[in-house]
């Protein structure tokens, strides 16, 4: 029977069937490399130094920008000018300390080593708006994962429609999983026990955003900021493993830096599998005066600019033993043999744990005198630094 | 030796006289039965006749004769039949079918069969037509068939036969069956669109076939004696299915006067391996040189280097916005229900307009009225039924297909982690009812909705659906002219359903089209030489560009509705179909199309010079309800010619020129279900486009092989385009974001059918280059510098093979294969850092491509058993689509994540596919 052979690979045929599509990496090999100008510039209504950084676009193999160095960087406002100095390269601080105010027009001037010259179309300064709130809420979010939502209010601007734009500092209390009283140090070629004098159990971490987060307020109903997401952690995230605090700062923006910023992020991540945007050269606000089909990338923005910090607490959301995240992992307890540990020891990449008392038997963490972990289980300003900032409240 | 002795024992049995009598007859006959008519001589003269009665018994004759030679009566009463009759000795008269019974043996009887044989060779003069000296065995299995009465004074020695071929079932035409004569290859013909046939036999015993892919074989021996007719019903075969052919007509590839012409249907397509299943005419159609699309994961077509929005797709004349389903993996066609799609790529009839690039006229096979039936098909996506069943016996059938997927777990078996959480749901379903009304009034109804639901991020539901109904009356005035009037509506739609997990931004949006169009085409034939087609058409559009509204009271998200527009889009046109000679035959068309934008709505007026923004907005103009804001139109010239060069080589060429008023707003580099239909208006112009076309076309051994090779050059403007990142959904300001260019597209294609015999298929090779030019007056207006550059769709090489080879009855394999330059992409020309993150610096667009694509798919049918009396036939189909496992990128592109730039390539099908469908039909 040729149709019985034939149902019976149809079985096989069905038990296998499923589609493949996928996304994964492409080797991309660059086969041009175009060399541009990478401005970007921001000045606030607050007293400060502000910065403008100027950078070189770079191959794509390569990791670091080239600084566009020696410029001469200003700007203008009316009569006056402003002038910028080199701090490190290619960033550029203003002399003196400034604040942009309402009314006026700002303009960005450039003239690099080369002698080219650049300038940014003027801007003036945006609206004021307060932070009116930032809360922490526990949330589920789509994906099903427990964690925490941080979310911003601002106070509710007259006129037309608004944007904003969100960046933050955050700071984070870290707890290293073991302690210990004695650091082991060599002396004279000997292992020896040191009473600690440096504090390595508590640290503060620090980190800043780098993603672009933007909010366009046209299509709510009022023009204020409700409840926009900062972050969500997870609950296993390890900034949030036992305190932390987040400086938000919001920046109100023109609509054509919204554009910008909002075009830069869409162009940066993938819709979807299945459509993609098109991609081509992004116009800011910046133009070469000395050849104007010079593509000059980047955006300067004069912005008003306020802040707001929050602390949480881990437990105010869960319950300890829920489990938390550590920056620390693998901590895994060693006995080195004597000569090995004296290497280990001088690399400082271990810490005294504890000492074997009687001599014990060799076991699973080896046969040395000594029991020792990780560095970074030990001594948390691997993470970040032992000193409380300033802020800080608990 | 035995034959011939045969023959003369047939013939002898008769004792011969001469046909010769005196005797007259009175007789006053008014619709007398022939028979008793017979009676009334055999009473007067006291003659025999000799005949059957079955021959006679429905013959009836009127008439009065006053003392007329018997003969004359007999004369006259057989006039317009098959019947011939003899005088006997002993007053006896014998009737007789067909033959002409000779008094004296013709001379050279004993040459017979040589005579035969000359009968083809020569045409002077003809012997008389013997039969019977056949094999009786042979003749009762193929069944005789007797044509025409062999008349005395023709000795003509071809005769022309002529007939209807239709389906058994359902009583529709047949078209496209070939007929063949056995022994004799010069001797053919093919049923035309309405299954009529004409064919040119020599006097005497033919064995005629039927050739048809789609019915079952025919044999007949026929004896032609005369001119005559003959309709033949034949039996959709399920044993042939091993032949795939397009277009039907087998000679239409040389004889029509349009350039570009495709035809394909959906009954012939049945072997091609399939994707997931699903039996794709639209997927079929991408592997004729000139149709392609962006990517496997793209919907839209690129037909000659046009862009997706540039295709007029009708269904039963209704226009389908988004013939895919499910990104362009699935056509939403129901395969079962389509009949045959034909796509004009080249000229474009001048009945037809709206669109630059191409027409796909898909039409809906009509349901039998005679008895029920259906056909149902299980894949691993989708579950079909189709029933087709007579309303009103003879005259009226309803078709009701329908066409679901029965989980979703396609998404949710890809292999993609983002994806994980999706889901993708989609159906169809489509009723058609035809009506023959009488001989000259017909009627038919379609209607169709087809709805696709998907979510790919878990806060985000998109839908859309289409909508179609169509009410079409053909009615024939007279025999010189035809028309036919056309209403048809065709709704498009799509929402996005936003529910974040904070539940404080949930919103519902949604996009609408809407149009309503009333046609009337009308025919005239005025000469042989001249037949007129003409008519006009309105259309009216209404769009709504987008409407968000919050889903919940906690949503901080505004409703917002951004105003209708509204459009009235009217041609008339007319075409003449000159046939100058039987050489060159001119088909010359003109359209005048005509548009305006009608309120209520506002007009954006812009201060010249300056880029169009926001800040260059100086007025807004107001307009009432239905006032007219802006008007665009002009003539359109649809010109194409055909010259015979040889009597199987023919040359074309066209022009035409067409206007679109519509088009669709994209920034995504391929065409998605999400994308928007603008209406031209006072600042978006209308598109405009031109097509130059030559070709030769060829065919030979017996319309067997058709070759076609064909170039064309393309102009277009105001082409639209966008800028990069623009926004377009919910914008009341689109002509800020938009582009207006030139469109540049050339190409040749090869095209070789081999449309019949175990193994068919065809090949097609086409070079086509597809260049836009952007070059406004503002640098932001510019890419790449203003000049041309390649289209996303500019794919150079497209080679494609589709074969079948039926092995035996039951089982055939056919073979697809495609090979395709990569699609253009933009790719970076290095990397800068932004605000402590990776970016990637684009520069000009579309200067690289993706590596080149090539699929291979394998398919094997196997069907059923044969009995004849079984009640459903079935089949089964197990495809392997990719069976190279080639990992074809759909795109490559490059995110920013954690801060740093990665580069990644999406592929839809990266390994081979299997899958299996079992099709039942009853």
């Amino acid at each position: 029977m040729k149709i019985g052979k034939f149902t019976k690979l149809t079985l096989v045929l069905l038990s296998v069937l499923w589609v493949q599509s996928c996304i994964e990496p492409y080797e991309f090999e660059a086969e041009t490399f175009e060399s541009a100008l990478v401005v970007d510039g921001r000045i606030t209504n607050q007293l400060k130094r502000h910065s403008v950084s100027l950078t070189r676009t770079y191959r794509f193999e390569e990791n670091d920008p080239t600084a566009e160095s020696n410029a001469r960087v200003s700007v203008l406002t009316g009569q006056q000018e402003y002038l910028f100095e080199e701090t490190e390269p290619g960033l550029y601080l203003s002399s003196e300390e400034f604040r942009a105010s309402p009314g006026s027009e700002y303009q960005l001037k450039i003239e690099t080593a080369g002698g080219k010259l650049y300038e940014s179309e003027p801007e003036m300064l945006t609206k004021e708006s307060q932070i009116e709130e930032i809360t922490a809420t526990k949330v589920i979010n789509n994906q099903g994962e427990t964690g925490v939502a941080l979310q911003v209010y601002s106070n509710e601007l007259p006129g037309e429609a608004s944007f904003f734009r969100y960046e933050y500092e955050e700071d984070f209390k870290i707890q290293s999983p073991m302690t210990a009283g004695y650091n082991l140090e060599i002396v004279d070629g000997e292992i020896t026990m040191i009473p600690k004098v440096e504090q390595e159990y508590i640290c503060f971490g620090q980190d800043q955003s780098i993603d672009i987060n933007v909010v366009n307020t046209s299509s709510f109903s009022q023009n204020r900021v409700d409840g926009h997401v900062i972050k969500f952690f997870e609950r296993e995230d390890p900034k949030i493993a036992h305190r932390y605090s987040m400086l938000v700062k919001q920046f109100v923006i023109s609509q054509q830096a919204y554009a910008f910023y909002n075009t830069l992020k869409e162009l940066s991540q993938s819709e979807s599998l299945f459509s993609q945007n098109q991609p081509g050269f992004l116009n800011g606000n910046i133009y070469s005066v000395s050849n104007p089909d010079e593509p000059v990338i980047g955006f300067f923005s004069v912005a008003s600019e306020t802040s707001k910090r929050t602390f949480f607490s881990f437990e105010e959301f869960f319950d300890p033993t829920e489990g938390k995240g550590s920056l620390a992992k693998n901590c895994i307890i060693q006995r080195p043999e004597l000569s090995k540990l004296i290497q280990l020891v001088e690399d400082g990449s271990v810490k005294f744990l504890e000492r074997i008392q009687a001599p014990a038997a060799p076991d699973d963490e080896g046969s040395g005198p000594y029991r020792v972990v990780p560095t970074r289980c030990m001594d948390c300003t691997v993470y970040g630094t032992n000193e409380v900032p300033e802020f800080w409240e608990e | 030796m035995r034959r011939k002795l045969l023959l003369m024992m047939f013939l002898l049995t008769f004792q011969l006289i001469t046909a010769q009598s005196d005797t007259s007859v009175t007789l006053n006959l008014q619709n007398t039965p022939v028979p008793d008519a017979l009676e009334e001589i055999e009473r007067q003269t006291g003659l025999h006749f000799f005949f059957i009665e079955e021959w006679v018994s429905d013959l009836t004759i009127s008439g009065n004769f006053e003392q007329v030679a018997v003969e004359k009566v007999l004369e006259q009463i057989f006039e317009n039949t098959l019947i011939n009759y003899f005088f006997m000795q002993g007053e006896r008269v014998v009737l007789i079918r067909n033959v002409l019974i000779y008094g004296e043996l013709p001379e050279g009887y004993f040459e017979i069969q040589n005579a035969v044989v000359q009968a083809y060779e020569s045409e002077e003069e003809a012997t008389p037509v013997f039969s019977g000296a056949k094999k009786a065995s042979e003749s009762k299995e193929l069944g005789t068939v007797r044509i025409g009465k062999e008349t005395r004074e023709n000795r003509r020695k071809f005769f022309t036969l002529s007939g209807k071929i239709t389906d058994k079932e359902t009583g529709d035409p047949l078209s496209g069956v070939a007929l063949v004569v056995e022994g004799k290859p010069n001797l053919g013909a093919v049923t035309d669109v309405e299954g009529n046939y004409e064919i040119r036999l020599p006097a005497g015993e033919n064995i005629l076939e039927s050739k048809s892919i789609m019915t079952e074989s025919y044999k007949k021996r026929v004896i032609v004696f005369n001119d005559g007719q003959m309709d033949i019903a034949l039996g959709e075969s399920l044993e042939m299915l091993g032949e795939v052919m397009l277009d039907a007509n087998a000679r239409s590839n040389v004889k029509e006067a349009n350039t570009g012409v495709e035809q394909i249907n959906v009954r012939e397509i049945k072997n091609i391996p399939l994707v997931l299943g699903e039996r794709d005419i639209l997927k079929v159609a991408t592997t004729l040189p000139g149709i392609s699309t962006a990517g496997e994961g793209s919907s839209g077509f690129n037909v000659r280097g046009g862009k997706a929005d540039q295709n007029l797709i009708l269904l039963d004349d209704a226009v389908i916005y988004n013939p895919s389903h499910f990104f362009g993996l699935f056509s939403a066609l129901n395969p079962f229900t389509s009949g045959d799609v034909k796509i004009y790529k080249g000229n474009m009839p001048a009945e037809y307009g709206g669109r630059l690039s191409s027409v796909f006229d898909i039409r809906t096979r009509d349901a039998s009225t005679q008895k029920f039936g259906g056909e149902a098909s299980i894949g691993p996506v989708t579950g079909n039924l189709t029933l087709e069943m007579p309303v009103i016996k003879d005259k009226a059938g309803l078709m009701v297909g329908g066409r679901s997927t029965y989980s979703d777990w396609i998404l949710r078996s890809l292999d993609e982690e983002s994806l994980k959480n999706s889901t993708a749901t989609f159906f169809d379903v489509i009723a058609k009812y035809n009506h023959i009304i009488n001989n000259k009034n017909e009627f038919e109804a379609t209607g169709y909705f087809s709805r696709d639901k998907f979510s790919i991020t878990s806060d985000s539901l998109f839908s859309y659906n289409n909508r179609l109904a169509t009410l079409r009356y053909n009615r024939s005035l007279n025999e010189k002219n035809r028309g036919s009037i056309i209403l048809s509506n065709s709704d498009y739609q799509f929402n996005i359903d936003y529910a974040g997990y904070l539940g404080n931004n949930n919103f519902s949006s949604g996009y609408r089209i809407n149009e309503t169009e009333l046609k009337i085409n009308l025919t005239h034939l005025y000469s042989a030489a001249h037949r007129f087609d003409y008519g006009v058409s309105s259309k009216l559009y209404i769009v709504s560009p987008g409407d968000v509204e919050p889903l919940d009271e906690e949503s901080v998200v505004q409703a917002l509705s951004i105003p209708q527009e509204k459009g009235v889009e009217s041609a008339a046109y007319f075409t003449d179909n000159f046939t100058v000679n039987e050489k060159l035959l001119i088909n010359t068309g003109v359209r005048y199309s005509f548009y305006a934008a009608v309120g209520e709505g506002i007009v954006n007026v812009y201060e010249k010079g300056v880029p169009k923004s926001e800040a260059s907005l100086i007025d807004r103009e107001e307009y009432g309800a239905n006032e007219v804001m802006e008007t665009y139109g002009g003539l359109e010239g649809r010109i194409s010619a055909r010259y015979f060069l040889l009597p199987n080589l023919s040359a074309k060429a066209s022009f035409n020129n067409t206007y679109q008023y519509i088009h669709t707003l994209t920034n995504n580099t391929t065409m998605s279900p999400t994308d928007t239909y603008k209406l031209s208006d006072a600042n978006i112009e209308p598109q405009r486009g031109n097509q130059y076309t030559l070709g030769l076309y060829k065919n030979f051994d017996s319309n067997l092989y058709e070759l076609s090779v064909e170039g064309y050059y393309k102009t277009t403007r105001n082409t639209l385009d966008f800028k990069v990142g623009a926004q377009l959904f919910l914008n009341e300001d689109i002509e800020t974001e938009v582009l207006q260019g030139k469109g540049r597209a050339y190409g040749i294609e090869f095209l070789l059918k081999k449309s019949r015999g175990a193994l068919n298929g065809w090949v097609g090779y086409s070079y086509n280059r597809s260049l836009l030019k952007l070059d406004g007056d503002f640098n932001e207006e510019q890419v790449n510098g203003g000049e041309y550059f390649p289209s996303n769709f500019d794919k150079p090489h497209d080679f494609s093979f589709v074969g079948n080879y039926k092995m035996t009855k039951r089982f055939s394999f056919s073979a697809n294969f495609v090979y395709q330059t990569g699609r253009p992409v933009t790719f970076p020309v290095g990397k800068y850092i932004f605000n402590g993150s990776e970016y990637v610096h684009y520069s000009d667009r579309n200067e690289f491509r993706i590596p080149d694509y090539y699929r291979l798919d394998l398919s094997l049918n196997i069907e059923g058993n044969h009995k004849i009396a079984k009640l459903a036939h079935s089949f089964w189909n197990i495809s392997v689509y990719n069976v190279l496992g080639r990992n074809n990128p759909y795109s490559v592109f490059f995110i920013t994540e954690g801060g740093e730039v990665k580069a990644l390539q999406s592929s839809i099908f990266s390994i081979p596919v299997p899958t299996i469908t079992y099709n039942l039909k009853f």
